[in-house]
Parts: structure tokens; C-alpha cells; sequence
């Protein structure tokens, strides 16, 4: 069950988007996400699946493990879509009762149900290629023009960073706890919905207080080595802008002029 | 036997890009009334195979029996198998969450669905045979301190009644008076109840003066197993793996060549020499 949830997992690897520069990464799976919405018809979509799929093979991490991000949110996918497939006026072309299934509909609710999984995957290549230190580097960097303006930024990213530094703990330490009460005779499983609300406490409560426990000693340990902040403080590995980013950013952009053209054909 | 593992492996999340064979074909018999060690460094696997003994997780291939019972089966029934064996974590007072020490060596026997009185009895023998003091089971779990902690989540395992009893690394993190103590008691639930009991350990210390039979792990297998004299007296091998046998084996080894692991038995044997001289 915990093993499912794969948001924030980074994948190792040094393949040539694992290589490119985290802002670029971020700006261009902004792009991407964007694309998206901008798509009106099949050939659109069509175009995005050749372009997703072949991001994902020269990033080298299994197709099979990507996919797995969509598991977790198949009921939210899947119930959008019947939403979207009874909700939408248009012409009828089968009637039952107060549900009407339009022609509309039927095409409006795939398009939603692609858009989520494009969504979800161009946002999971992102994590899995960029390491979690990567990538909020990246996110202050694309926050820089805001501080000038007075938003925290370093402590926005530093945050950030910590909450995904300890993504991986806390589902240990879930998993850990969650074992030592089944030893007990705990059951998570079984039982209507506030018996299985009530079987959480023995789990939650160990669980914030371990939270709580290790924010106070990263305090210590971060005060410990003197820090104290985003003023003046220098960076180990300064990042740059290459060719491979360059080369990046072109392809890109020739993908969204190519599903702009594409969308006036349809 | 009420535990017999025959061939066990295991991988944790397999064919994720973090894939990690912890235990290798390990196979082992537990009998009834066994005081059992099994030792080994930090990531030999040791918590993994305990962890297959209440059913919590099954074997990748193999087969683990608990007193008959098949933990891989679809139909075994996990929760009779836990009650029979008591699983006491590494550092289990992580895992105390109620308001008072009384409530919480009660959470086992609630689960179970034992009468109030019944549950009442558990937690009063459970606290005494740990030696926790009658007072504290109305304090909150948090406001003890570290070693009562530990025993009263020792106790909240022990309040199941199990017929065995696993403790992973009871004694880390804990002073020598307190790991002394924890141990000392140990033996004496062993002594007065019969339990059978698992003790996990990477101290040899901790194990020599308790256990009458010894496995050794290393690497996700089993490498040696023994009585604990017979293990101890292969050092060299126990070294090689980053395990010391007791300093007190070492030096009866160089000083007469004679296998001993309790400074008690060296006291006799020296003892004997003297009288004779
Ligand atoms: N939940 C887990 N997920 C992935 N790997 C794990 C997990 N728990 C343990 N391991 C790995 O399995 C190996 C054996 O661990 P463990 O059984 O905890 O050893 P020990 O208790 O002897 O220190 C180690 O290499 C450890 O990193
Ligand atoms: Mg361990």
C-alpha cells in the first residue's frame, strides 16, 4: 500500500535529462504541463504520447515504474471521468432517467482522462530525474526575481527541500510503527469507516511524535553548524546553463509550435 | 518445534530501482522452551527474519511454519500466529500512544477481545514481570523514563500471553544498568514461565551469559550455528564478520586454549587451577 506512493521519488540515473539543469526542468515541465491544456483534438494527444514516451525512454527509468504513479489516483481519474461523461450538454445519444450521455461528453471526459495522466506523468519524470536538493536549488533560483520583492526564498526552499528529504523517513517510520502495533493485534484493514478512523490513532500518535522530535533536532543540528539563512550564503556546486539545456529547450519548443499547427488541422 | 523456517528469502521492494535481497535461503528450527540468540552486525538481516515469525512478512520463496501454521497460506490466520508469537520491536517505546502506561500494555489484550478483568489480571502480571512499579501504570507513557519505557512496552507484548517471545535488540540504547536488568529479567521470565524467547542482539556480551543456542548471520544468511561455546570458539570467523566473541573467551582461549563464554565459568576454571597449584 505505502510501496505505491512514488511522488517525490528520485530515480538515480545520469542520463541525459537526469543531467539537465533543474530550472530548465522545472520551466520546461511548466511548458509541458501548459501543452497540455493547450491540445484540442486526437492527433494532439497523439503527438503528446510520442513526445512523453520518448522523454521517458532517454531518461532511462522503466515505462513500467512511471506508470505506477497513475495507481494511486485511478478513482480520481476514473471518477472525473463519469462525471465529465454525464455533466456535459450537447447532443444526447442515450437517455436514462436524469443521466444523459452526449457525444460531447463521451469526448470531453477522454480528454480529461488523458490530460490527468500526462499531467501526472510529465510531473513524476520531473521528481524522478531531478534529485530532491536538484530541484529546490532549481525552484529558488526560478523564486530569485521574487525576493527582490521580500519573499523568504532561501527559507521557502529550504523548507521545501526538508519536507522532501523526509518523505522517504516518515513512510519508514510509518511502515515501522504501523508493523509493531499489528504485532499487538492492531487491524488497519477491516471495519466500517470510524473503526478504521479510531485503528489510526495508535498509529498517528507515535508517528507525530517522532515528527516533532526529529524538526527539533535538525533545529539543533542546523544551528549547531551555524546556519542562519539565505543572506550571503554561498553555494557547493554553482550550476550552469549548457548546451544539452539549450538543445533542451529548442526541442521543446518545437513541440509546442508542432501541437499549435496541429490543433488548426483539426 | 513452534517454529521452523525451511529456505526462506526475501527482497524488499522488488524490481523498484531500490531492490534489496535481505535474506537468503535461512533456515532454522526454534523448539519449545528454547532460549535462542541470533546474532549478527547492522543490516545482516536480523529484524527481517524476525519479522517472518509473527507473519508480518512472508517469505519470497520458502517456508515458514508457527506451530503448524503456514504464514503464506491465504487463509492462515495471522492473528492467532501473532498472539502466539509476541514480537517485541527494536526500539519499541516508539510505538507507546496512549494516555497512561495502563492503557497501553492493554491495547494487546483489548485487540483480542478479553473480558475487563481478564485485561486487568494481563496488565498487572505483564508490569510485575518486566518490574515495573504499580504507580506508574497511571503515569503517561511519556513522562517516564527511557529504561521504564522500554519496559512497558516489553510488557504490552507480554500481556498477549504469547508462547514465544521475539525481542529484536532489547537492550539498544540503553545503560549497562539498565541493559543488565532488561536481560536479567529475561532470563528470569525464561526460568519461572518456560516461554520460549528469541533474542536478536549484535553484543555478544548480551547473549553469551543467556542463550542456550546460537545462530550467527551475516549478509542475509545464516553462517554458523551452535551452542554458544561451540560459536564463540570460532572467533576468528566471528571477527572477520565485524563480530567480537566475549573479551573473556579471547583470553581463556590464549591463556589455556579452553573454550569458555561467561566470566563465570572462567572464575571456576581459574579457581581450580589455584586450589591445585
Ligand atoms: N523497509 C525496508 N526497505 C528496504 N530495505 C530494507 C528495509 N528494512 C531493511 N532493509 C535492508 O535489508 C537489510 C537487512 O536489514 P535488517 O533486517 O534490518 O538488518 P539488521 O536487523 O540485522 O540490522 C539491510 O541491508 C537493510 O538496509
Ligand atoms: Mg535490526
Amino acid at each position: 500500500m505505502l510501496k505505491d506512493i512514488t511522488l517525490g521519488q528520485y530515480f538515480p540515473g545520469n542520463s541525459f535529462i537526469h543531467r539537465l539543469d533543474a530550472m530548465i526542468k522545472l520551466i520546461l515541465s511548466a511548458v509541458y504541463l501548459v501543452i497540455i491544456f493547450l491540445i484540442k483534438n486526437f492527433y494532439g494527444y497523439g503527438l503528446l504520447a510520442a513526445f512523453t514516451l520518448f522523454t521517458i525512454i532517454i531518461s532511462t527509468v522503466p515505462l513500467k515504474f512511471v506508470l505506477k504513479g497513475i495507481k494511486p489516483l485511478l478513482w480520481f481519474i476514473i471518477f472525473t471521468a463519469i462525471l465529465n461523461l454525464f455533466m456535459t450538454g450537447g447532443t444526447v445519444i442515450w437517455q436514462f432517467g436524469f443521466l444523459k450521455l452526449t457525444k460531447e461528453g463521451i469526448s470531453f471526459a477522454v480528454f480529461m482522462m488523458l490530460r490527468i495522466v500526462f499531467l501526472v506523468l510529465g510531473t513524476s519524470l520531473l521528481t524522478y530525474t531531478t534529485s530532491p536538493i536538484a530541484l529546490t536549488d532549481g525552484i529558488e533560483r526560478l523564486l530569485t526575481p521574487f525576493g527582490k520583492m521580500g519573499l523568504p526564498t532561501h527559507e521557502l526552499a529550504m523548507m521545501m527541500s526538508i519536507a522532501l528529504r523526509f518523505i522517504p523517513t516518515l513512510l519508514e517510520e510509518t511502515d515501522k510503527i504501523m508493523k509493531a502495533q499489528m504485532a499487538r493485534g492492531a487491524d488497519f484493514q477491516s471495519g466500517n469507516l470510524i473503526k478504521r478512523a479510531k485503528a489510526l490513532i495508535p498509529l498517528l500518535v507515535p508517528l507525530f511524535i517522532s515528527a516533532f522530535r526529529r524538526a527539533d533536532e535538525l533545529a539543533i543540528a542546523m544551528e549547531c553548524r551555524c546556519y542562519r539563512g539565505g543572506k550571503n550564503r554561498t553555494r557547493l556546486n554553482e550550476s550552469k546553463i549548457g548546451y544539452p539545456d539549450i538543445i533542451a529547450c529548442v526541442f521543446v519548443l518545437l513541440f509546442a509550435l508542432a501541437i499549435i499547427s496541429v490543433n488548426k488541422a483539426g | 518445534m513452534i517454529i521452523k523456517a525451511e529456505n526462506i528469502s526475501y527482497t524488499y521492494s522488488e524490481g523498484g530501482p531500490f531492490e534489496k535481497a535481505a535474506l537468503y535461503n535461512v533456515s532454522l528450527t526454534i523448539n519449545r522452551g528454547d532460549f535462542v540468540g541470533i546474532i549478527g552486525h547492522t543490516g545482516s538481516g536480523k529484524s527481517t527474519l524476525v519479522q517472518h515469525f509473527n507473519g508480518l512478512l512472508k517469505p519470497e520463496s520458502g517456508r515458514l511454519t508457527v506451530d503448524g501454521i503456514d504464514t503464506s497460506e491465504k487463509k492462515a490466520d495471522l492473528k492467532k500466529v501473532r498472539t502466539k508469537v509476541g514480537l517485541v520491536f527494536q526500539y519499541p517505546e516508539h510505538q507507546l500512544f496512549e494516555e497512561t502506561v495502563r492503557k497501553d500494555i492493554a491495547f494487546a489484550p483489548v485487540n483480542m477481545g478479553l473480558s475487563p478483568d481478564e485485561i486487568h489480571d494481563r496488565v498487572i502480571w505483564a508490569s510485575r514481570l518486566v518490574g515495573l512499579p504499580e504507580e506508574i501504570l497511571d503515569k503517561s507513557p511519556f513522562e517516564i523514563s527511557g529504561g521504564q519505557k522500554r519496559r512497558a512496552a516489553i510488557a504490552g507484548v507480554l500481556a498477549m500471553k504469547p508462547e514465544v517471545l521475539v525481542l529484536d535488540e532489547p537492550t539498544a540504547g540503553l545503560d549497562p544498568r539498565g541493559r543488565d536488568e532488561i536481560l536479567r529479567q529475561i532470563k528470569k521470565l525464561h526460568d519461572e514461565t518456560g516461554i520460549t524467547v528469541v533474542l536478536v542482539s549484535h553484543g555478544m556480551e548480551d547473549i553469551a551469559n543467556t542463550v542456550n543456542y546460537l545462530y550467527v548471520m551475516n549478509n542475509g544468511r545464516i553462517v554458523m550455528h551452535g551452542e554458544p561455546m561451540k560459536v564463540f570458539s570460532r572467533y576468528e570467523e566471528l571477527e572477520e564478520m565485524g563480530l567480537t566473541a566475549p573479551q573473556v573467551t579471547k583470553l581463556m582461549k590464549k591463556l589455556c586454549g579452553l573454550d569458555v563464554c561467561t566470566v563465570h565459568q572462567a572464575k571456576e576454571y581459574i579457581l581450580g587451577v589455584l586450589r591445585r597449584a
